[in-house]
């Protein structure tokens, strides 16, 4: 997605539930990482997913309170679509999300 | 439209709307003012069915449950403060059901209050685990409509129905104190929001997303919402009426769920007795698994877990994780001894406060034609929805100070 104003690529990113490539739920888009393509056009890069990409949205008491924490980034080549929800063309294993949940998976027999 | 679906719905919300928090407030509010709270009750019902039908349309066109929304909406830092306002205010109350159905159960059985709640709890996980999720809802829901007694028992005792329609006018009872008016204001809060749990639309909105609406569906969630909870908000009315009428005169406080069940044991003896102690049983148990699955699904939908209660617990760990760890605090808060009717105060000023940031989101993804298309809130669910959350914004705004110069309403 291009566009003049970076606020627009924000709005249409942040905060979307992400599924992935077998329609399950694996986080939520914490961030967004843009690049300006040419003078005055902004183009997303990637997205961050997890609590260390709140460090920028985050108060700073809080960021100053929380640990480090990890934040996995997802380049705009792994994006399918962004509607309702942002679509992932790989399995949220690939991508290095959800981890703790697939962890629980595997411990309680679940698919 | 399916006729049976449909009529199951409204048995199920008419059944479900009765919880702890209603019954301690709407009886307190007859027993002291008689039939002046009314108005109270019918103004909070419409507005939640105006929130109500607002967030089932909202998950059938945008197939997004309730936390997404406010997510999306209010950004991390506010959804966030309002993920932990609703999760906090839940819980207290899911802490106030699982007392309240350990308190009828020693009615019932005269065993160990902790150990009931114990028992209890155990029960409503062990429910989730293994029943379908339809099972659950169904079979608390209709069994709750054992709380038809009440509405019996209202009619045998031959009501004053020339002073049930005068209390359906808004108006201070005339002859108030100062101390006795703000006692009156505290009790206008805390039925607002006994009615407005923003639980309840967090369970509603999921359960949405869950069944798969559609827009087909419209038809159902529009009249689930208004002829279910009319009929709700009416059993709650025999509630305060039943109060106003036997309790108030004899000079019974029904701060103890054990003064509540007495109503239809004046009507009907001792079977009466019972038949209450399982309608309410039933309905606040209802209430305690609807409450613990609402913050797992809060919390599930705000971070991007897998969620749903149409998939085996062990495909959605994390939000499996989730409601057990709330059924585990809100028995550890029910073990600290504090009283039921403290827990129901705490849950309905908390709720209350929390009430604006749960529906703002609402309001204005339901009035976002991007989002909703052809079903974006037409000229009267806006007009409605500002109108009300005016009114849970006064209503959070006036309820900390009430409840701290009231002591409670028990001044």
């Amino acid at each position: 997605m291009r566009a003049a104003d970076p606020h627009h690529i924000a709005d249409a990113f942040l905060d979307m539930p992400l599924v992935d490539l077998h329609d399950h739920s694996c986080g939520v888009v914490d961030d967004i990482e843009l690049a300006e393509i040419e003078p005055g056009i902004w183009e997303l890069a990637a997205i961050l997913v997890g609590p260390g990409a709140w460090r920028r949205r985050r108060p700073r008491w809080l960021t100053a309170l929380l640990p480090k924490l990890k934040a996995v980034r997802i380049a705009k080549a792994d994006i399918a679509s962004a509607t309702q929800v942002v679509r992932l063309m790989r399995p949220a294993a690939e991508v290095g999300l959800a981890t703790t949940e697939r962890r629980l998976l595997a411990l309680m027999g679940g698919r | 439209m399916k006729p049976l679906e449909l009529t199951l719905g409204i048995l199920t919300a008419v059944g479900g709307f009765v919880d702890i928090s209603e019954l301690v407030f709407v009886s307190q509010a007859g027993a002291r003012f008689g039939y002046a709270l009314i108005w109270v009750i019918v103004l909070a019902t419409v507005g939640i069915i105006v929130f109500g039908e607002m967030s089932g349309r909202i998950a059938a066109v945008s197939r997004q449950p309730m936390f997404t929304i406010i997510r999306k909406e209010l950004g991390l830092t506010l959804g966030g403060v309002t993920l932990i306002g609703g999760l906090v205010s839940t819980l207290v109350t899911c802490a106030a059901e699982i007392g309240g159905v350990a308190l009828v159960l020693q009615l019932l059985t005269g065993g160990s209050y902790l150990l009931l709640a114990a028992l209890a709890t155990t029960v409503f996980a062990a429910s989730i685990w293994l029943l379908p999720f339809k099972w659950i809802e169904r079979s608390y829901g209709l069994l709750g409509l054992v709380m038809l007694v009440f509405a019996a028992a209202l009619l045998a005792l031959d009501p004053p129905w020339s002073h049930i329609a005068a209390g359906l006018v808004p108006r201070v009872p005339a002859g108030l104190s100062q101390q006795d008016m703000l006692v009156y204001g505290y009790f206008v809060v805390a039925l607002i929001s006994a009615i407005m749990f923003p639980y309840e639309l967090y369970f509603y909105s999921s359960g949405g997303v869950e069944d798969a609406w559609s827009k087909a569906d419209l038809s159902t969630n529009r009249v689930t919402s208004i002829v279910g909870m009319s009929l709700g908000a009416l059993m709650a009315i025999v509630l305060l009426c039943l109060a106003a009428q036997e309790l108030g005169p004899r000079g019974i406080s029904p701060e103890q769920v054990g003064a509540v069940v007495l109503q239809p044991g004046l009507a009907f003896g001792k079977l009466g007795v019972i038949l209450g102690l399982l309608g309410i049983l039933t309905a606040v148990a209802g209430a305690a698994i609807e409450t613990c699955l609402a913050n797992a699904y809060a919390v599930s939908q705000f971070f991007g877990w897998r969620w749903g209660r149409h998939r085996p617990p062990q495909d959605t760990p994390l939000f499996t994780l989730a409601w057990l760890v709330v059924f585990a605090l809100a028995l550890a808060l029910v073990c600290t001894g504090v009283e039921v009717t403290d827990l129901a105060d705490y849950a309905v000023v908390l709720s209350i406060v929390v009430l604006p940031l749960s529906f703002l989101p609402l309001l204005l993804a339901g009035n976002d034609p991007v989002l909703m298309r052809d079903q974006v809130n037409g000229p009267w669910s806006r007009r409605l929805g500002w109108l009300f959350y005016g009114l849970v914004v006064l209503a959070a705004v006036a309820a900390v100070p009430l409840y701290l110069l009231t002591l409670g309403g028990k001044l």
